[in-house]
């Protein structure tokens, strides 16, 4: 089923949840709808459900407006973050519910629970109430709750973030899976932005109840629209540095208190088209960041915090009072205290408006 | 097998199944003292409040003291107790205790639960004042709101009930006399039914609104979310309900007392309580019997322990205590 979200507004009181919200989401598709607590993504989640009513805009299933409909009416399919297991019904009644509710011959219940159990491996669950089942298993019975009933849309509040690592790991990869296989439209809802990047299609940046950016995994990472994008997708997250553009001879440079960068030929464009203004913020990812002997590098830091990752050295350098980070290949040669020289990967260099935080062009 | 047994038996001997711990020593350990200590304030009250006068009542219930006999008590072992089933009245007093304490138990919990819901889906502020006005007879004294009771269902030209009823048609009666049963339900519904307003109130409030908003996602109307999700999640509070009032409706009285005093006519709203009291403490032939309205009320409260014993029985309290967790995917 296509759904579409149209300039969807919905206040509580003086409180703007979500404000001119609109996406437009395929048949079959996955989009991750991301951003920190608060920002409205529940708010977004209930207002396609049904269970709150927009105060502006427009829901649509298949290009019908449902603003109207009443969720019982939706076939919609829900994870709650809580997971909202009926503690008085064992996970077999729990399942079988919404099918009850539709006075659907027991014979087709008892066929489409037992499907869905197997589909989800929790047969031997079925006899247990909500309250005897492990985080893990509560959540394999919510989603089992959920498609059980075959929906056309699939919503997830945070189904993952009750888990422990290992178990989120896991549950990741197989709801993705899963999703694949049913083919069914999901929206799914999270702040840890991995989550979003490994399972979605496309990914709706929330800050605030405002759209930032609806986008694939890549484009978010390769081209965030706006320093909350870029800061919000990639971990660990961008580096930040804010200086104006100050002219040498043929070259451009962005200078700040304690340190200025030669901005390279792919972003010298995008600088002068904005000349006038008298700041800019450059963006690069910690691993477009390379360390080098003292004197050789363009710029030199002092070796903060080492942070060894395993694959990757996470490294946190001082700049006079800029902190940056970096992530290099072990083996890390200096130790804290060192000075280092650095480059920034001349392909990988983004220039944001401070003001507007609105991306001004990438190299 | 073999090998499970081996492992068993190095488990065994390896971490020693006599480990100090899980011995249980004989005698009174240091928190079985404390645990008394805790326990010894609430049931001092118990005892000096609930078994004490039970006792006493009782060994009263075994003996022929009255006004009459005031000087010369002798003990008469169960003859009171023969006497109340060889009673003629017996029967009739049952059978009103029983109209008595299950309508008006029905209306109470019946009115508690609707009014808890009600208030509960519509806008919060008018909830609140809806289940603040329904609070007021409770807050009034016994003696004024009976009388406000008998005041309303007073025959024409006087009785509000009359006067509102009158202008539609209806003809104007004494209700006391000719619906006494009515008038006593009602009076006492309208004070009881708040109890269970107010717990069952709390008790919606304090379900998670995930169970509502899920159920109405799964496809639920409101009265399939009520009769299926609300009801089961409030079933505690609602036996707490209905076993509290059941016992306090077997004991209680005064708003009979106060509005027919057991009439009108011969007996025609005594309930065993009343019928005890009247025994007892307030004879109409001055005859106080002590030893009869005593053994009166050692069976109303055989019949209240009796009652909460069923109560847990049909209620299941056992299933509601709360199972053990088992961990693993
Ligand atoms: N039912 C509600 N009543 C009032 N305010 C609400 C309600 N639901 C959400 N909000 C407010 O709307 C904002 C967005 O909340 P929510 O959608 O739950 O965010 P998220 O799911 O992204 O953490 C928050 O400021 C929250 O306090
Ligand atoms: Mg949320």
């Amino acid at each position: 089923m296509r759904v579409s979200i149209e300039r969807l507004t919905k206040r509580f009181g003086k409180v703007v949840a979500v404000q001119d919200l609109s996406l437009e989401i395929m048949d079959g598709e996955f989009v991750a709808l991301l951003g920190p607590s608060g920002c409205g993504k529940t708010t977004v989640l209930l207002t396609v459900a049904g269970i709150y009513r927009p105060t502006h805009g427009w829901i649509r299933f298949d290009g019908k407006v449902v603003n109207d409909l009443p969720p019982r009416e939706r076939n919609i399919g829900m994870v709650f973050q809580s997971y909202a297991l009926y503690p008085h019904m064992t996970v077999y009644e729990n399942i079988a519910f919404p099918l009850t509710l539709r006075r659907m011959p027991r014979a087709e219940i008892h066929r489409r629970v037992v499907a869905a159990a197997q589909l989800l491996q929790i047969e031997e669950l079925l006899d247990r109430r909500p309250g005897q089942l492990s985080g893990g298993q509560q959540q394999r019975v919510a989603l089992c709750r959920a498609l059980a009933k075959e929906p056309d849309l699939l919503l997830l509040d945070e189904p993952l973030s009750n888990l422990d690592a290992r178990l989120r790991l896991l549950a990741r990869a197989e709801i993705k899976r899963l999703q694949k296989e049913l083919g069914i439209t999901t929206i799914f809802v999270t702040h840890d932005q991995v989550e979003a990047m490994t399972m979605a299609d496309r990914i709706a940046v929330l800050n605030q109840g405002v759209l930032q950016q609806f986008d694939t995994p890549e484009a978010l990472y390769t081209r965030p629209a706006n320093l909350f994008v870029a800061e919000f997708i990639g971990s660990p997250p961008m580096n930040f540095l804010e200086g104006s553009l100050t002219v040498h001879g043929s070259a451009l440079r962005l200078t700040g208190p304690e340190w200025h960068v030669t901005l390279p030929e792919g972003l010298k464009s995008w600088a002068e088209a904005v000349r006038d203004r008298d700041r800019l913020i450059l963006g690069v990812r910690p691993e477009h960041v390379r360390l080098a002997p003292s004197e050789e590098g363009e710029l030199r830091a002092e070796v903060y915090v080492i942070e060894p990752l395993g694959r990757d050295v996470l490294v946190n350098l001082r700049i006079g009072s800029l902190r940056l980070r970096a992530l290099v290949p072990p083996p890390f040669p200096w130790k804290v205290g060192d000075i280092v020289g650095l480059h920034f990967d001349p392909a990988h260099l983004y220039l944001f408006d401070p003001h507007t935080g609105v991306l001004i062009g990438r190299s | 097998m073999r090998q499970v047994e081996r492992e068993l038996e190095v488990a065994k001997r390896g971490r020693g199944f006599s480990l100090p711990l899980l011995r249980i020593r004989p005698g009174v350990s240091k928190q079985g003292v404390a645990a008394l200590l805790f326990l010894s304030p609430a049931a001092l009250i118990v005892l000096l409040f609930f078994v004490a006068p039970v006792l006493l009542t009782f060994w009263i219930s075994m003996t022929n003291m009255s006004v009459a006999t005031l000087g010369r008590t002798e003990i008469i072992g169960f003859s009171n107790y023969l006497r109340i089933l060889r009673s003629p009245y017996t029967s009739r007093i049952l059978q009103n205790t029983l109209l008595y304490v299950s309508a008006t138990l029905t209306f109470n919990v019946g009115m508690g639960l609707i009014l808890a819901l009600l208030t509960t889906h519509i806008e919060e502020r008018v909830g609140v004042l809806f289940r603040a006005l329904w609070l007021l007879p409770r807050v009034t004294p016994s003696v004024v709101y009976a009388l406000l009771w008998t005041w309303a269902t007073a025959p024409a030209p006087f009785g509000t009930l009359n006067q509102v009823l009158g202008p539609l048609g209806l003809p104007s009666r004494n209700w006391l006399t000719t619906q006494p049963w009515g008038v006593i339900i009602l009076a006492n519904g309208f004070v009881g039914a708040s109890l269970g307003m107010i717990i069952f109130t709390s008790a919606i409030k304090a379900i998670p609104p995930d169970y509502i908003m899920a159920a109405q996602v799964d496809g639920a109307t409101t009265w399939q979310i009520i009769r299926r999700i609300i009801l089961p999640l409030i079933r505690w509070p609602i036996m707490f309900v209905t076993a509290y009032q059941t016992l306090s409706l077997l004991a209680s009285f005064e708003y009979i007392l106060l509005l027919t005093e057991g009439g009108p006519g011969f007996y025609r709203t005594e309930v065993w309580a009343l019928y005890a009291y009247h025994q007892a403490l307030s004879n109409y032939f001055g005859n106080v019997q002590f030893g009869f309205g005593a053994a009166l009320a050692a069976v109303l409260v055989a019949i209240g322990v009796v009652a909460s014993v069923i109560y847990l029985r049909v209620f299941r309290f056992q299933e509601m205590m709360s199972e053990p967790k088992i961990e693993g995917v």
